[in-house]
């Protein structure tokens, strides 16, 4: 009999995933709203879903150890949320500041060869309930995307951004539509768009003011203001 | 190391502004996969994987302000999954040979065939030396280019591509000597 390909297992080990549930539970144990289904398939009222998770915070944050701060109910990974409910955190525990929805803002307006952000308007727009499985092929292709994009960054510039750009067709309000604007402003910086890449990057900065991908962001400003 | 302070056009932002708990949320959501997958192939048992996985996160909410992103966020999660999944192979009971849930006789053909092929190549993974291991999977599993493999196992990049070939000779050999077939 032929042996098994180590190729082969290494593909299928590319694919590998937690069984059902498993990653929620470790969610659950830490606090953290979570959600596995991406947010692109979820429909409107969707952050019912993440509810009970959401509602864990409290309790687990001792787990987080001393000064940890509360993952409020709103705050679930960015786009696919509507703003969060005000929570009124437990006595000595500061909760965090809500992040304002990606959603919320207008994308730069002389972007000529970037597809606008879409509005807040748009998607609230409730999506037609639940006319794809939740869970599919097409459940990972978000990270897949994304992926691709970030690895064309170094060699293929517009590569990458015609990646993110389809990512943010396909899903506008993803689950990774931070770094699918990292991604954007890095590939738009290294193909020559520095004045793009300059407005992308100060609007990135008011969106995301607690990102941890803007100290990148503003290393990248620098370098282009250097260079003008 | 570069710096990163913000250009002038650019408003400073106040330091309670960071909020560390939402980052690491962030990271959850958008690598608690990876993490899973990768423990798992390091070496970590499946039953431990919760904890191990759980054990990351509280380590990544503790040095989030350490953050420098001088690498990619994937890839400094995976330094810290390195370190994790050493100590929990540290800590594990190392059983005799034929004991371990993974180690397959090589008359067990039939039942190797029944096996989820991902847990055959945990099996053949841990016949492999730990260095070895690492750069494999960080290379070949999560696709990571070899200089930023060589940076995160701190070791030079011939030493990496070196610690490859060695893995996939390793392995090769294991499957093949163990009978793993199909």
């Amino acid at each position: 009999m032929k042996p098994l390909e180590l190729d082969e297992l290494v593909r299928q080990a590319r694919r590998d995933r937690p069984v059902s549930g498993a990653l929620a539970s470790v969610a659950k144990r830490l606090g953290i709203p979570f959600s596995a289904v991406p947010l692109a398939l979820l429909p409107s009222e969707a952050p019912s879903a993440v509810a009970p998770a959401a509602g864990l915070s409290l309790g687990a944050t001792a787990g987080l150890g001393a000064g940890a701060l509360v993952v409020v109910s709103g705050i679930v990974f960015g786009a696919w949320v509507r703003p969060p409910e005000p929570v009124v955190p437990a006595t000595g525990v500061r909760a965090m500041p809500a992040m304002s929805s990606p959603l919320a803002a207008e994308a730069p307006s002389n972007e000529p060869t970037l597809a606008p952000e879409p509005t807040a308007a748009a998607a609230s727009e409730p999506r037609s309930p639940r006319t794809e499985p939740l869970a599919g092929p097409s459940t990972w292709d978000e990270p897949q995307l994304i992926e691709r994009a970030r690895r064309a960054l170094a060699g293929e510039p517009r590569r990458a951004l015609s990646l993110a750009q389809e990512h943010q067709r396909r899903f506008p309000a993803g689950a990774l539509a931070v770094e699918r604007e990292v991604i954007l402003i890095e590939a738009l910086a290294r193909s020559g768009q520095v004045k793009a890449a300059q407005n992308r990057a100060l609007a990135f900065e008011s969106k995301y003011p607690a990102s941890i991908h803007l100290p990148r962001i503003r290393s990248l400003g620098s370098r282009l203001s250097r260079d003008k | 190391m570069e710096s990163v302070s913000p250009p002038l056009s650019l408003p400073d932002l106040p330091e309670e502004v960071l909020s560390v708990g939402e980052a690491t949320a962030r990271l959850f959501q958008s690598h608690g996969e990876d993490v899973w997958r990768f423990l798992k192939y390091l070496g970590v048992r499946e039953q431990e994987l919760p904890d191990a996985c759980q054990e990351v996160f509280l380590v990544v909410h503790r040095k989030l302000p350490e953050f420098r992103a001088e690498s990619s966020a994937r890839t400094w999660l995976y330094g810290i999954c390195l370190r994790v999944a050493k100590g929990w192979r540290r800590g594990r009971q190392l059983v005799p040979l034929g004991e371990d849930n993974r180690q397959v006789a090589a008359n067990q053909e039939q039942e190797l065939q029944r096996r989820d092929t991902n847990d055959v190549l945990c099996w053949a993974l841990d016949q492999i030396s730990e260095s070895q291991r690492e750069v494999f999977v960080l290379h070949e599993i999560e696709e990571l280019p070899m200089a930023e493999v060589a940076a995160r196992v701190d070791c030079g990049l011939f030493t990496a591509y070196s610690r490859l070939r060695l893995a996939r000779g390793g392995l090769k050999r294991a499957l093949t000597q163990r009978g793993v077939t199909r």
